[in-house]
């Protein structure tokens, strides 16, 4: 199925992982004078997902700002999978929503849309996570999950290769977690990556799992 | 490349450099102080114009001169920690800080008791004291940003941001308050042709200003091992907490 | 090109949803004028005299009024983190948010601070070298409060810091608009000091995206 030459050519760094892996080696991270985390090392391959797990301050969301280019790491290094047929190499869900309250569920959307180049799908994607009927009003006037919701769209409407989510499935209502699913699953047979964040132990399909246990 | 630059900016090396220089830093600034004050008070004539109001220069001179010194080592420490993330150099950034503004507020505080003989008031928006005042707010913002956030690393970072800023800034700002306003004195110790000023004035004020340049270090050394001591303790608590709470971090 | 532009409009949108803050904003700077003649008294050769400098003085004033608003909520909701992760690189997001707020607090002035001026007494043919000045140096004011926007932007109540720090940073600005008006007032070649103003804008539009940059690197978290 896929021309070996091609293959192997990619095979380049030293864990062996072709280019659509992402591969974390040694990685540590300190905030202020505290070690969070330290010799951090995984590779998750294109179309699986890793677990992150660990109790509050153990550095699960400094590790996904890490690997998504906002926060400097101490030490070690990482290699984002190269974005293949994804329009981006690397997506970001937050902690927080990134949503304006005072702009229109579909405005919100649209904007994120106009930076990746993908206007047209705002609708549709709309229409996936279950927001299509508030789709003209404001922000605002969305409950937590709703929010939640709008916030997995505009992940979704990026197109990216790998996927950071930073516990995702907080404040989202059971309806919103298997649409959270549904997403990843599609996401992972379109062959695609994602790091997940959750506080506890959560059901993920077929995922590795990881634990920073907070030093 | 950055772990050895690390061991270099090693507090206990600095600590151990610094400790036993201290005595002999406090003793030059006390002898040239001393020095310079009788000179300046007893051993020099009064200014033919000014008479002995113009003493006051022994001070105001000097504490101006390291005010704006101590805002060069502020920026190139701040570089230094920007460039290099050299730990020490944010601490002495930050202690820098505080003592540079004190210089700057007798610097204002002086020229303006200075200026009432002279101008017959207690204030004149003449250049330099502008400029001065100028200074004294981008120390008193540098200060306000460094303490301003929860994290102390976060404010250092944005205060050596800053410092820099106003690095850049400040000659831009300089010369245009010197442009704007004419009507100030020429600066008269490195006036272009030699110094205009008496010897017998000169030796007091370069006294005094190696004085108050052996006390501004002494101040700031002082800060720099207080401020590592606070550190210290800091973490040997929180080595304390996470001993006695294990697994609860 | 199409980042720059996407968020100039979705920040334009938020302040116009927003638009009593910014109405506010233009308020501030009416009532500041509106205090000078009642506390200096309504002499009208004081008042003529200082009319183009106290509307300069008072409109950079007002633009640090709104500068808790450049970056403090995309940091707070999070969209700072996507808008990073979009942009070209972060020098491009300082530049369009330093755009942003001059079109809603630079701009604006150009029009206002010539009216408040000749309400102080300031003859006629000051509008055009005030409006000039205002226009050739608010850029300069709203790049440097952008760069203090970005240092203060973790902050709850970064708004007056900002000012703090952003207004001596902006002297050269002030002093160089207020002289290109006062001389061309006097009669006097005033082109030299319209050339520095540019200078000053063309320097901030250089520099004030590194430093911008260099902020946010600072204060993330």
């Amino acid at each position: 199925m896929v021309d070996t030459s091609k293959t192997s050519a990619r095979m380049t760094d030293p864990a062996g992982a072709s280019s659509d892996a992402l591969v974390v080696t040694n990685l540590s991270c300190v905030r202020g004078e505290r070690a969070l985390f330290s010799g951090v090392s995984f590779v998750v391959p294109g179309g699986s997902a890793l677990l992150v797990t660990g109790p509050n301050g153990s550095g699960k969301s400094s590790l996904l700002r890490i690997l998504a280019g906002l926060l400097d790491a101490e030490d070690g290094n990482y290699r984002t999978p190269e974005r293949g047929a994804f329009a981006r190499s690397v997506g970001y869900l937050g902690h927080a929503n990134s949503v304006k309250i005072r702009l229109t569920v579909r405005e919100n959307l649209r904007f994120w849309a106009r930076l990746a180049h993908a206007e047209p799908a705002v609708e549709p994607i709309l229409q996936r996570v279950g927001l299509d009927r508030f789709m003209d009003m404001p922000a605002g006037w969305l409950s937590a999950g709703q929010l939640r919701r709008l916030a997995l769209s505009q992940l979704l409407i990026v197109d990216s290769r790998l996927w950071l989510l930073d516990e995702p499935a907080a404040n989202l209502d059971s309806g919103g977690e298997s649409v959270l699913q549904q997403e990843l699953a599609r996401h992972r047979s379109a062959g695609g990556c994602a790091v997940v964040t959750s506080p506890t132990d959560i059901e993920m399909t077929d995922a590795q799992r990881f634990e920073l246990t907070g030093q | 490349m950055a772990k050895a630059l690390h061991r270099l900016a090693n507090p206990a090396r600095f600590l151990r450099i610094a400790s036993p220089l201290l005595p002999w830093i406090a003793a030059g600034a006390a002898v040239c102080g001393g020095l310079g004050l009788w000179f300046g008070l007893v051993g020099s004539p009064p200014d033919y114009q000014q008479g002995d109001a113009a003493r006051i220069m022994y001070v105001h001179v000097p504490a101006a001169w390291n005010a704006l010194a101590g805002y060069a080592g502020l920026a190139v420490a701040s570089a230094i920690a920007l460039v290099w993330r050299h730990p020490l150099a944010l601490v002495a950034a930050r202690c820098i800080a505080p003592i540079g503004a004190c210089f700057t507020v007798i610097a204002i505080a002086t020229g303006s008791i200075w200026g009432h003989p002279m101008w017959g008031t207690w204030w004149v928006w003449d250049a330099r004291l502008t400029s001065v005042v100028v200074l004294l707010f981008l120390y008193l913002g540098y200060i306000a940003l460094l303490h301003a956030f929860d994290e102390q690393e976060t404010g250092e970072r944005a205060a050596t941001v800053l410092a820099l800023i106003g690095a850049v800034n400040l000659p831009v700002i300089k010369f245009s308050v010197d442009w704007w306003n004419t009507l100030h004195q020429p600066a008269s110790i490195l006036r272009f042709g030699g110094p205009s000023i008496d010897p017998a004035m000169l030796l007091p004020l370069m006294l005094m200003a190696g004085g108050f340049t052996l006390l501004f270090a002494y101040l700031v050394i002082i800060r720099m091992q207080t401020e590592l001591a606070r550190r210290r303790v800091m973490a040997l608590r929180r080595a304390a907490l996470a001993v006695s709470q294990p697994g609860d971090a | 090109m199409t980042f720059v532009r996407a968020v100039v409009e979705r920040d334009l949108k938020l302040y116009m949803r927003g638009v009593v803050d910014l109405i506010g904003v233009w308020m501030f700077f009416g009532i500041a004028i509106a205090m000078l003649p009642l506390s200096i008294g309504p002499d009208p050769d004081i008042l003529s005299r200082i009319a183009p400098g106290a509307a300069w003085a008072i409109a950079l004033l007002a633009s640090m009024l709104s500068l808790e608003r450049v970056f403090a909520p995309d940091q707070l909701d999070g969209s700072l983190d996507l808008l990073l992760l979009h942009a070209p690189s972060a020098h491009v997001l300082v530049l369009a948010k330093g755009f942003a707020h001059w079109l809603v607090t630079g701009l604006p002035f150009v029009v206002l601070a010539p009216v408040a001026a000749i309400a102080l007494g300031m003859e006629l043919r000051g509008v055009l070298p005030l409006a000039g000045a205002l226009l050739i140096g608010t850029p300069a004011l709203s790049l440097i409060g952008t760069v203090g926007a970005a240092l203060t932007a973790p902050l709850r109540r970064g708004g007056i810091l900002a000012a703090l720090i952003v207004l001596p940073q902006t002297i050269p600005v002030l002093i160089f608009g207020t002289a290109a008006v006062s001389e061309t007032l006097m009669g006097r070649d005033s082109s030299a000091y319209f050339s520095v103003l540019g200078a000053f804008t063309l320097a901030a539009l250089a520099l004030a995206p590194y430093a911008g940059n260099a902020a946010l690197r600072a204060v993330r978290s």
